[in-house]
């Protein structure tokens, strides 16, 4: 299995080796002056976060053209009255399990495949559409941002709900091939919205707040129920968040590159209809770990706390998330009362990441190879690792034994606990190859994926190429 | 004889009623304790509880709690369970206690069933009948009559079944790695050969352990079986038969069938019905387990003969003098049980709640039954026949059970 990971891996390599050469067709790219900038930044974030974060960024070199211009990317300008930059993603995974059960051995997935436009109108409106032709293809993002004052901004449109740091980082600036399991199951991601937001004191406080039509694409679809004789159909509430960071130390006298220190908290409500629509644990091997076996109603919460730092070369962010489903009515009585509320479903999970660039690039704003491959160097190299768990269990200590019944006032919890290693090398500006090991270990194998395994290993080799 | 029947029923009923109280002890032998009625408490979700009985034809499962003699047991899963007897007015009910949580026993059970004796008004034909059974030394299920409450709230009078299953067979045999069949009425059937190949006997006879074994591990000692019924020589019939069921078994069981004139058993006016066939580990020896005596005591004048001509099993056994005179002895001892009951009964004593609850809503069940085909069911029924099927299936495959089998015609006796 590793064997063929390495051998792929090299022949996705060789397959990079030609990239920069052919991305260059433009003017020789100038240093991107968002790399400067502070986690979270512009090219630190994803498109929901860029217009809560970040105004639109060009080289000053090409700012000044009008026109088509190649600054990293392909783009139209006329001064600073509008701005359009293409945008594009291409990603391709190799990836091997043990155990094999499915017996595929080392399979090729494609990952994300995404292309779009985003710029500005006059300073004061900002907008973005990207499209994913992916198997659920679908509009990714697509929003207009005002943005009359930096502190008072309204973004509208699709979006992701500003919940969860490493959710509303782009997949350009992640530092594992995969998201942790407790971003991947608890936390919302897009949807269509509206939401106010802004930066105040140095960018040393950010706000959003942001009311949504419902819970995100991120859960797996709502179960519908049958209804009973004159019972209203239930539908999904809307949703709203709210999200604050602090960078204390942009108000001091650090350097730029050790400032961005930045701790944050995140809530969302959500009114989930009746079903088994509770959040689900998916295990990085494939299938899940705790599966819609329960029936919920009524609100689903989460709250999220998160930190990040980019120091030099070295990176390191943690976050805790919870989220709980209420089950309102979904008992099965007793002799006191019938269909009474259960205990909330609750997931609970963490994760502790960092990175170190070993070919000494900052790490501030992304890692932008100083020589990159073809161009008098080998480009950059990052090692990275993580730890990980996410549980899901009744809140509370509920007196039963714990059961699969899908009434059950005490679930039959799990959890899964991962640690990740990982090699990034950033072969040039658009280009970079992620290699990771994962090793899972769930609490109850029995209701994992592979039921007889005590440990679930996994490897991929992950290209990616985008501007 | 006949009057003996109506008699020996009659005091059994009486002594079943006379001792209404509730049992203290948490045995198996508590729960099917006959001589009390069991209130069973089921707490079911309401929306649960509507799609059980608005779906007849389903048999999915719904969890519930449910609560006996002072202790509740969480988490059980309950479906619909019946085909003749199967009612969303008053509806037969399996109850698997390890439906949600695999292993899971109450009292040594994983499952229950409660009747809901819509096939046999009088609400004890089967509760005598496997009481009978058992007091003649045949293995036979257990049951007890049960008051039914959900949510609170009376619901019924119902027979307390124990479920032929693994844990049945480890009671009565001290093992249960055999093999388990449940006869599947399909057609009239008297023991005659099949031939060689196996499928029309995996027809007759649905596996219920070790289901994933071959055809031939499961079927090939019973094809045997009913080939050498039906081959083997005269004087061969004893030795070479015996190999696959014990005779004498075989002969005292449908001795006491005919005298609790039982309708539907091995010999009834349907032909075989009504039975599990258990093969031992390591064995080709097969034994009979009765079930489903929801037409036995079928009447007054019910023949004593029923089948002795037509099953070639029986026909055969009545040529040897042995078994003839078991087969007739037997009859007369389970005539005596019934005088025994007569004086030990307690006539007159009869307490009125069990039947007295049972008519009223046995009335109420005719009620609600004169007048269902109005434009409002029919509208209740387009939608439900709209709804998805959405609770977990059975994996079980339990809704084939022999009481599940077709509708069966009239029988050729009451043609």
């Amino acid at each position: 299995m590793r064997a063929s990971n390495a051998i792929i891996g090299a022949f996705a390599a060789a397959l990079f080796a030609a990239t920069p050469a052919a991305a260059q067709i433009g003017p020789a790219p100038a240093l991107d002056p968002s790399v400067s900038l502070p986690a979270g930044s512009r090219l630190h974030v994803d498109a929901g976060l860029l217009a809560v974060f970040g105004a639109p960024l060009a080289s000053a070199a090409a700012a000044k053209k009008d026109g088509f211009v190649w600054d990293n990317r392909p783009s139209i300008r006329y001064g600073d009255w509008f701005q359009l930059d293409g945008k594009a993603l291409l990603e391709g995974a190799v990836e091997s399990h043990d155990p094999d059960d499915t017996g595929d051995g080392t399979s090729f997935e494609w990952g994300r495949r995404r292309f779009g436009v985003q710029g500005s109108v006059t300073k004061y409106v900002e907008y973005e559409a990207t499209y994913g032709w992916e198997p659920d293809g679908l509009w990714r993002d697509l929003y207009v941002n005002v943005r009359p004052l930096a502190y008072a901004q309204v973004q509208g449109g699709r979006f992701k709900i500003p919940f969860g740091y490493e959710r509303l980082t782009g997949p350009r600036n992640l530092d594992f091939v995969y998201r942790s399991r407790v971003s991947d199951a608890l936390t919302p991601g897009r949807s269509v919205g509206v939401m106010a937001h802004g930066r105040v004191f140095k960018r040393a406080l950010r706000y959003a707040l942001g009311v949504f039509e419902d819970d995100g694409e991120q859960p797996p679809d709502l179960e519908s129920m049958d209804m009973v004789p004159d019972e209203q159909p239930q539908e999904q509430g809307r949703s709203w968040a709210a999200r604050a960071t602090v960078a204390p130390l942009r108000l001091t006298s650090l350097p730029g590159k050790y400032n961005n220190l930045e701790v944050g908290g995140a809530y969302t409500h959500a009114l989930v209809p009746e079903g088994r629509n509770h959040l689900q644990g998916d295990t990085v091997f494939g299938g899940e770990f705790f599966d819609r076996q329960y029936y919920t109603k009524g609100p689903r919460t989460r709250l999220g706390l998160e930190i990040s730092w980019a120091i030099g070369q070295a990176f390191l962010a943690a976050e805790y998330i919870v989220s709980r489903d209420a089950r309102e009515g979904q008992g099965v009585g007793n002799e006191t009362q019938i269909d009474p509320d259960l205990p909330e479903i609750e997931g609970r999970g963490w994760y502790v990441a960092g990175a170190w660039v070993i070919t000494g690039e900052n790490r501030d704003g992304g890692v932008n190879p100083k020589r990159p491959l073809l161009q008098g160097g080998f480009g950059a190299v990052e090692v990275a690792a993580r730890y990980e768990k996410l549980s899901f269990a009744s809140a509370g200590s509920p007196a039963e034994p714990p059961s699969r019944s899908p009434r059950a006032a005490n679930v039959a919890g799990n959890a899964d606990s991962a640690w990740t290693i990982g090699v990034n090398w950033y072969v040039n500006r658009w280009a970079k190859l992620r290699f990771n090991f994962i090793n899972e270990t769930l609490d109850d194998p029995a209701l994992g994926p592979a039921p007889g395994a005590s440990s679930l290993q996994t490897m991929v080799t992950m290209f990616q190429i985008g501007f | 004889m006949a009057a003996r029947r109506l008699l020996a029923g009659a005091l059994l009923l009486a002594a079943l009623c006379a001792d209404v109280r509730e049992a203290a002890a948490q045995t198996s032998a508590d729960l099917f304790n006959d001589q009390a009625l069991q209130r069973i408490d089921l707490y079911v979700n309401t929306r649960d509880w509507y799609w059980l009985r608005a779906l007849p034809e389903s048999s999915d499962y719904y969890p519930a709690n449910m609560k006996w003699n002072g202790t509740t047991l969480t988490n059980v899963g309950i479906r619909l369970r019946g085909s003749g007897s199967r009612s969303t007015t008053k509806p037969a009910l399996r109850v698997d206690f390890d439906r949600y949580d695999a292993g899971r026993t109450f009292l040594g059970l994983s499952a229950i069933s409660l009747r809901n004796n819509v096939q046999d008004p009088s609400g004890v034909r089967e509760l005598l009948t496997m009481k009978t059974y058992r007091a003649m030394g045949l293995k036979a299920p257990r049951m007890a009559p049960a008051a039914l409450y959900i949510n609170n709230a009376y619901f019924g009078f119902y027979t307390l079944t124990e479920e032929i299953d693994e844990a049945f067979l480890a009671s009565v045999f001290g093992e249960s790695s055999g093999y388990l069949f449940e006869y599947r009425w399909s057609s009239y059937y008297y023991f005659g050969y099949l031939g060689s190949a196996l499928a029309p006997y995996a027809a007759l006879w649905a596996p219920r352990t070790r289901t994933t074994e071959s055809q031939g591990s499961l079927y090939q000692p019973v094809e045997a079986m009913i080939r050498s019924i039906n081959d083997a020589s005269g004087e061969n019939f004893v030795a070479a038969v015996s190999q696959y069921t014990d005779l004498n078994v075989f002969m005292r069981l449908v001795a006491v069938q005919a005298a609790i004139a039982e309708a539907d058993g091995l010999l009834g006016s349907w032909a075989v019905n009504n039975h599990f066939l258990y093969r031992l580990n390591g064995r080709t020896l097969h034994d009979f387990i009765p079930w489903d005596a929801s037409s036995s005591l079928h009447a007054l004048d019910y023949p004593l003969h029923v089948g002795h001509d037509e099953n070639v099993l029986m026909r055969r056994a009545l040529t040897v003098p042995s078994l003839t005179s078991l087969y007739y002895d037997t009859l007369v001892a389970t005539a005596n049980l019934f005088d025994q009951a007569d004086g030990a009964g307690g006539a007159g004593q009869a307490a009125p709640g069990i039947l007295d609850l049972h008519v009223a809503f046995d009335e109420a069940l005719e009620e609600i039954a004169g007048g269902t085909d109005d434009g409002d069911d029919r509208t209740q029924r387009e939608r439900l026949k709209r709804r998805k099927r959405r609770v977990e299936p059975d994996e079980d495959h339990e809704e084939n059970r022999a009481d599940d089998a077709p509708r069966k015609p009239l029988p050729r006796l009451l043609r």
